[in-house]
Parts: structure tokens; C-alpha cells; sequence
């Protein structure tokens, strides 16, 4: 390499800025722009500009009436829209006792709304019952073994019988209706833990239990269980649905608390085999 | 009026090495020179302000960085010191140009740099494609463009094959004249000290040993040992004759045959090692080698069987040491003021840059 | 199930792992910094801390969630004074998603960081720029591809987060109901091919967020 003299015409170097670092670029920076926009979607409001979003915790054995229900209230109050969800209402009350934000709570156990409001959770005066259930024991398809009556749940050839905890109120409600009949302890030790009532009949369903004890409502939902026998009514333990306004709800909410315990909603709880409350 | 001298006072412990270092010079270019692993990356480090000291006062160009003395200490940020490291340092995830502009130089700085290291066909290039000489010029071209107030490299040529050293050597000197900087250099061999430094500061395990004028020092008694051991030789500067391509013209004005012919005109620094040359006390009759040099003994200095006899070359007084017996010495009679002439064969001559 | 609600609960479930991860990468990438580049006491119990919510039960991540946010926890004054309520929101998704996946964008930043020649940091600093301007021009550069790593991991992570969501978050449909909490419900009410769909959902968002992750990371330079 020659030493030369200096240069005496250059052209001038590229403006600045090509070649800067090159940060944010590709990847980063579309990984960047979709955080913020996540994080945007997130805070943008759900509902329309003046309307209403409510929130409603149900016990899952209502979940087809009461989804029929709300988008009936839904139909006639076009500005307000209902947000369902299902699910154990020990579930739902213990998520409404850590602070869920729900406006209306229906629950298959009166007493989880006791203690709700006694942890002064619930509206003064903003409850009602809106419907009643019965016990039936259902068998899975194929099951070989006799089940026409009770002691049948506990003979030699019953394996499994799928049950929520006691907590869950369909799992409070069976063990009551066992207990009385003297045959809880042989029950306990052939107990598969489900979820909640609806799960129950899904395991039953699938073969994974033999028999269980579910509302006679979810069993009228299955087309593969069977209903092996209905308890009697004599000993039927007292199965009240109850809805209540929390007190953290919008005043407004009263309108579907109203309309939870009126006419329209009792055909549609009919309609899928619930009583009267 | 002269600017007041750059002062470099650090002592600092790291694990087991401590450095204790004083030193103060006047000059523009001054060289750090010594063995590795005497402490001379570490000062660097210190003056930078890398590294926590115990005793620290250093100003260079005039201005205090650091003085432990009244607690000043401006952080390395805030220093202006161009630094090139030892091992090449661009920053992999810009190119060439973008490392140039990093400390967002004004239009006229950089293109001075661009300029003098002669980086325009390297600009837009990936730095991972550049040769270590390459490097090394991006790196500098990078410090200078922080409008540093004195540059520091860290053994610019070690990194370097024999072939690229020359060349790089070569730009390096370049540098140093094209530019105002005061500049710092770190090396350990003998032929940059000798060619880059106006001034030479030797450490050996992290203590200043000698300094003072490079070659004067390198020559030294007390440093022989240690230079020799590094590849001391006699560097000799010039030009390439006019019409006469194997004659090398010095500063001096010694006249020196070349192995090979090169372009006339052309600046070159030669090297010829001590025990390379011959000395005659008669004039020579019929003999080989090209090189037939008048000189006048200035000392002769024993160092076991052997001696380094210090030459006046003629006409300018030009320093050359050759490296004989001490009963070649006794056997010649050679005294300071003994007429001589040193015999160099044209092989034997070196281009070092 | 229709096309319309599995839209649906991607995209939260899409939206939830995005704001997770964009919470995550900046402290990630500071507290990786710290750990790599500074020692200080307490520097262990730090990193152990950092890999907790690896090592805990989700749920157990989502239990101590549900404590601090709630009106029951320690933090409840505070909740009640600004009016603020996070359990069973999104948000809350989003902070246990965060929480699961901190500890593996950590990593990821740790080992970027640490690879990286502090020599680049000297000169940086040497050429003008103080430690804050020299970490954004240089180290974090350098870093990058780690880091989008450790986003990757954590995203991806934060898609699948279920037991701690479950727990802080609830279901929701439309706010906290993510693939992996709608699949969970749909199983427990048998509707076994709802859930299988979004099973589906599940393993190709998660097979695509991991194979466009993997060819980017692969041709952007390092």
C-alpha cells in the first residue's frame, strides 16, 4: 500500500443517520409495537359509549336457562350487555368474597349468599329465590351392574362414583341425601373428585365414573346418561336457587335481578325442568 | 509558550500486580514500552478512569482528569481521551461508517480521520470482513472522531501479520504527523518506540524503570537487556534517492545500498540489527557487502563476552550500535574518537516501514 | 363453537401474553443487568427470588397474586384509598402471565448480557457516552438477540399460563377467558371437541410463536 498525498477532492461522506444503530428494527420493534397494542386492547372499554356492562356469575347447572334469560333482558335493554359465566357456586362465591367484580350472583346453595352477606357483600333486601331442583342418580351408558335403587350405589360392582367436594352445593346436597340413608361412608371410598355439577355428569358420561348423584336438570341435558332412578321425593333435601345483586353492582342491575325472579325467566327455568322456588 | 507537561502519577492493586507509576514529560508523543504483563494496558486503563486507584493524577493536554490529591475525578465519560485497545474493539452491530460517526463527530473531524487513514473504500463495510489493518484504522479513525484531546493506542501493531505490520506502521506514522494530538503508545517492540515516540517511558512489573529520549534509553545499559531481548535493532529514517532506487538517503545523510529496489522518493524506515554489522579500522579493500559506512566511535560498553560500540555515522553524527566481541574491541584498539568504518551487507537490511 | 368466540379467546389470550411480555422484557433486562454486572449483598437471595415463580406451583404463584391484590392481603389499604381493582380483571391475567414469565426472560437476558465483552462498554464510555447512553447504544444492541429470546419464552409462557390465571383472574368469557382457562372449563362441562378446537388453537399458536421466533432470531445478525 503506497503512501500518498492527501486526497484533495472527496466526495462527502452519506448524510448522517444511515448507519446509526439500527435499534428498534425488525423483530424488536414488531414485537414492541404488538406489546402496546396488547396492552391497548386490554384497557379499551367493552362496551358501546352510554351502555351498561354487567357481569353475571351462575351456577353452571342454570347454564342454558339463564343464558336464554339474558338474552331475552338483553333483547328488551339493547344498551346493556351481560357478561355469563359458569361454573361451582363455591367457586363464584369465594371469587365474589376476593373481590370479583360481579354484578349478580345466582347461586344453587342459599347459604353461600348467607355468608356473602354476612361479609356484607350482597345489596340490603337484593336477593331473591328464583328456582328449586331434585336429586337423581344417573348410571353410565353400558354400566352392567344393577342400579334401581339406592343401596346399588354402594354394591361390590361400583368402582367409582364422581362427586364435587362438599363445599361445591350439588356435593353438599348428595351427601346430605346419602347420609340420611346410612350409606355416605361406603359412598366416600368409591368418590371421584369432579369440579362441579355439570362436570360430574360429564365424567359419568365419559365412562370415567359409574354412577353419580347430579341436579335432575343436567341429567335431562345428557344423551348418554341414563337415569337410573329419581330419589324419592320424601327424601329430597331443599334445593333453592337463589339470585342476589352484590353491593358493589350498579343500581341499574335491580332491572335483571327483577327480571331473574320474574315471569318470563320462570318459563324458561320450566323449560329445562327446574320448579318453581 | 509552552503548555504546561503531562502528568501520569497512579498507583493502584489489582489482585496481586500493583502499579506505582510517576511520571511527567513535555513531549508530544510519548511511548510506553516494556514486557507484557509490566502494566502498561493497566495504566492506560487508569488514565481512562476504568479503574478505581488509590493515587491518581493525570493530566494530559493541559487539563486535570483526575487528582486524588484535591478529589477531582471526572468520569471516564467526561475525559476526551481517544483510546484504541489492544484487541480490535468495533462495535460488531454497526458497520465501518457507523462505528466512525458513534460519538457523533462533526462533519470536519471525521473527514479529516476518513482523510489521513485513508478509510473511504472501507465505509458501508461489515467490520466482521475487514483485516486486522483495517481494523486498527476504523479504530482510530473512530477515536479521533470523538475529538479526543490525545489519543491513546494500546500496541497498535501487535494484533498484526510481519507483512500488514509495515503498512499499519507506515499509516501510524502517518498519523502521528498529519495530527497535533499529544499521543500515548503502548508497545513492546523496539522498531514503534523507536519510530513513533519522542519520548519513552520503560515499566517492568508495573514500576517505571527508565525514561527519557527513546533511543538514548532503548541503548541504555540498564535497559539493553530487557530492549535486546525484545529485538532492539538500528533504525535508521530517509528517503529513497532521487534516479538511485536501491540507495536509502538518511536524515543524516548516510548513504545505504538496498537489498531491493523501490520508488525513488519514497519515505522509508530501515532496521539493521547490532550483531549484523562489521567494523573495519582500516578501509576495507575488495569485499562484499555494499554497505561501507565512515563512523567515529562515541563509547564502547561491555555486556559479558560481547560489547555494543556506539557509532557517530558520517556526515550527520547518526547513532548505529554494532554489537562485536570484547577482544574484537581489545584486538582493535577501539576507543571513543577511533575512525572506523561499519560494514553492512544490503541483506541485511530491514524495511520496517 | 363458533369461529366468532375462539376468535375471541385468542386474541385475549394473544393480547394477555403481548402486555405480559412488554411488562416483563424492560425489568427483566434490568434486574439481569444487575445480577451480571454488579455485586452486591443479598446478590443470591436475589437470583433466588428471580426463580421462584419458576420453581412454585402456578397456583401457588396465583394464591400469593390474589393476596397481594386483594382487599383481604396487605396491600388492601392501598387498593381501597385509590379505588383500584385488579383481581378478575384482565390486568390480573396479564400480572400472573407476567409473574410465570419473568423468571425465564431473566435468564435469557442474563445470558445475552454476560456474553457480551465489557471491553465494548470501556470504549464506549471512552468515546463520550455516559453508562446509560452507552447501555442503550452498545449493550443492549449487542444483547438484543438474547433478549428477544427471553421475550419469546415469555410470551409464549404467558399464552399457556393457567393455574395462577385461574386463580387471580377466574373465567370470565370476553375478560379473563384465555385458551388454556377455556379449554380447562369446557373439559369440566365435557364438551369435549369445544375444547379439543381450542386445544387446536393452542398448540398452533404456540407451535407458530415458537418457529417464527426461532427463524427470525436465526436471520437477524447477531
Amino acid at each position: 500500500m503506497a503512501i500518498g498525498a492527501p486526497s484533495t477532492h472527496f466526495a462527502p461522506l452519506r448524510p448522517r443517520g444511515v448507519g446509526e444503530p439500527r435499534v428498534p428494527d425488525g423483530v424488536a420493534f414488531m414485537l414492541l409495537r404488538a406489546s402496546i397494542a396488547g396492552m391497548l386492547l386490554l384497557v379499551a372499554p367493552g362496551p358501546g359509549a352510554d351502555g351498561a356492562e354487567l357481569v353475571v356469575a351462575g351456577a353452571v347447572s342454570l347454564r342454558e336457562p339463564l343464558t336464554a334469560i339474558v338474552r331475552e333482558f338483553e333483547s328488551r335493554h339493547p344498551q346493556t350487555r351481560v357478561l355469563l359465566t359458569f361454573g361451582a357456586s363455591s367457586t363464584l362465591a369465594a371469587q365474589a368474597s376476593a373481590g370479583a367484580p360481579l354484578d349478580i350472583f345466582v347461586s344453587a346453595d342459599p347459604l353461600l349468599v348467607d355468608r356473602l352477606e354476612s361479609q356484607g357483600l350482597v345489596a340490603a333486601g337484593a336477593r331473591r329465590n328464583v328456582a328449586r331442583n331434585r336429586l337423581v342418580v344417573v348410571a353410565a351408558p353400558g354400566l352392567r351392574a344393577p342400579m334401581q335403587q339406592p343401596e346399588d350405589l354402594v354394591a361390590p360392582g361400583i368402582r367409582r362414583i364422581a362427586m364435587p367436594t362438599a363445599a361445591v352445593p350439588v356435593g353438599r346436597y348428595a351427601r346430605e341425601w346419602l347420609a340420611a340413608r346410612g350409606l355416605l361412608a361406603a359412598a366416600e371410598q368409591r368418590l371421584v373428585q369432579t369440579e362441579h355439577a355439570r362436570a360430574t355428569l360429564a365424567a359419568v358420561e365419559a365412562g370415567h365414573a359409574d354412577a353419580a348423584v347430579v341436579y335432575a336438570t343436567d341429567a335431562r341435558t345428557s344423551r348418554v346418561a341414563r337415569v337410573a332412578f329419581p330419589v324419592p321425593r320424601a327424601e329430597q333435601p331443599s334445593i333453592v336457587y337463589t339470585a342476589a345483586r352484590l353491593v358493589r353492582a350498579d343500581p341499574s342491575t335491580d332491572a335483571l335481578l327483577a327480571f331473574l325472579a320474574g315471569e318470563e325467566a320462570r318459563r324458561h327455568l320450566a323449560d329445562a325442568g327446574f320448579e318453581a322456588p | 509558550m509552552t503548555a504546561p507537561p503531562h502528568l501520569v502519577s497512579v498507583a493502584l492493586k489489582r489482585g496481586r500486580f500493583e502499579l506505582d507509576v510517576a511520571l511527567a514529560w513535555q513531549e508530544r508523543v510519548s511511548v510506553f514500552f516494556g514486557p507484557s504483563g509490566a502494566g502498561k494496558s493497566t495504566l492506560f486503563e487508569a488514565i481512562l478512569g476504568l479503574h478505581p486507584a488509590t493515587r491518581s493524577r493525570v493530566r494530559i493536554g493541559g487539563d486535570w482528569l483526575e487528582d486524588s490529591e484535591t478529589g477531582r475525578r471526572r468520569p471516564t465519560w467526561q475525559r476526551g481521551l481517544g483510546w484504541v485497545p489492544q484487541e480490535p474493539t468495533l462495535f460488531p452491530h454497526l458497520d465501518v461508517e457507523a462505528n466512525l460517526r458513534f460519538a457523533r463527530p462533526d462533519a470536519e473531524a471525521l473527514e479529516r480521520a476518513v482523510e489521513v487513514l485513508e478509510l473511504r473504500p472501507l465505509l458501508g463495510r461489515d467490520v466482521r470482513e475487514l483485516s486486522g489493518g483495517e481494523r486498527q484504522r476504523v479504530a482510530i479513525g473512530r477515536a479521533l472522531g470523538s475529538g479526543p484531546r490525545a489519543l491513546l493506542l494500546d500496541e497498535p501493531l501487535a494484533s498484526l501479520d510481519v507483512t500488514r505490520r509495515a503498512n499499519v506502521l507506515r499509516d501510524l506514522i502517518r498519523v502521528r504527523d498529519a495530527l497535533e494530538l499529544p499521543m500515548l503508545v503502548i508497545t513492546h517492540d523496539p522498531d514503534e518506540a523507536l519510530l513513533l515516540g519522542e519520548r519513552i517511558a520503560v515499566l517492568d512489573a508495573g514500576r517505571v524503570v527508565a525514561s527519557g529520549a527513546p533511543a538514548d534509553v532503548l541503548w541504555s545499559q540498564a535497559v539493553l537487556p530487557l530492549s535486546e531481548a525484545l529485538g532492539l535493532e538500528n533504525v535508521l529514517e530517509g528517503r529513497v534517492g532521487p534516479g538511485e532506487e536501491r540507495r536509502l538517503v538518511t536524515a543524516g545523510g548516510v548513504r545505504l545500498t538496498l537489498p531491493v529496489a523501490t520508488a525513488a522518493g519514497e519515505r522509508m524506515s530501515v532496521g539493521v540489527r547490532a550483531e549484523d554489522i562489521v567494523l573495519a579500522v582500516d578501509p576495507p579493500g575488495r569485499i562484499s557487502a555494499r554497505n561501507v559506512l565512515p563512523a567515529r566511535v562515541t563509547r564502547c560498553e561491555p555486556a559479558g563476552d560481547d560489547a555494543f560500540v556506539h557509532l557517530a555515522l558520517e556526515p550527520g553524527g547518526e547513532r548505529l550500535v554494532a554489537k562485536v566481541t570484547t577482544a574484537a574491541v581489545h584486538k582493535l584498539e577501539l576507543r571513543p574518537d577511533t575512525r572506523v568504518h561499519a560494514l553492512v551487507k544490503a541483506q541485511a537490511i530491514r524495511r520496517l516501514a | 363453537m363458533n369461529g366468532g368466540d375462539v376468535l375471541a379467546i385468542a386474541g385475549l389470550t394473544l393480547c394477555i401474553g403481548a402486555a405480559a411480555t412488554a411488562a416483563v422484557v424492560p425489568v427483566a433486562v434490568a434486574v439481569a443487568w444487575c445480577l451480571v454486572r454488579r455485586d452486591f449483598r443479598g446478590k443470591s437471595l436475589v437470583r433466588a427470588l428471580v426463580t421462584l415463580p419458576m420453581v412454585l406451583p402456578p397456583v401457588a404463584v396465583g394464591l400469593a397474586l390474589l393476596w397481594l391484590l386483594g382487599r383481604r392481603g396487605p396491600l388492601a389499604a392501598l387498593w381501597e384509598a385509590t379505588g383500584v381493582d385488579l383481581v378478575f380483571t384482565a390486568w390480573a391475567a396479564a400480572l400472573a402471565a407476567a409473574v410465570v414469565g419473568f423468571p425465564l426472560a431473566t435468564r435469557a437476558c442474563e445470558q445475552a448480557l454476560a456474553a457480551i465483552d465489557t471491553r465494548y462498554e470501556s470504549v464506549a464510555r471512552s468515546l463520550g457516552l455516559s453508562p446509560l447512553a452507552s447501555f442503550f447504544r452498545v449493550t443492549l444492541p449487542l444483547a438484543k438477540r438474547g433478549v428477544l429470546y427471553g421475550a419469546l419464552l415469555c410470551f409464549t409462557r404467558a399464552i399457556g399460563e393457567f393455574g395462577a390465571t385461574a386463580v387471580v383472574a377466574g373465567i370470565i368469557p370476553g375478560r379473563t377467558e384465555t385458551l388454556a382457562l377455556g379449554i380447562w372449563s369446557r373439559v369440566q362441562l365435557g364438551e369435549d371437541s369445544a375444547a379439543a378446537t381450542l386445544g387446536a388453537v393452542s398448540f398452533a399458536l404456540g407451535l407458530t410463536a415458537m418457529w417464527a421466533g426461532e427463524r427470525w432470531l436465526r436471520s437477524d445478525s447477531p
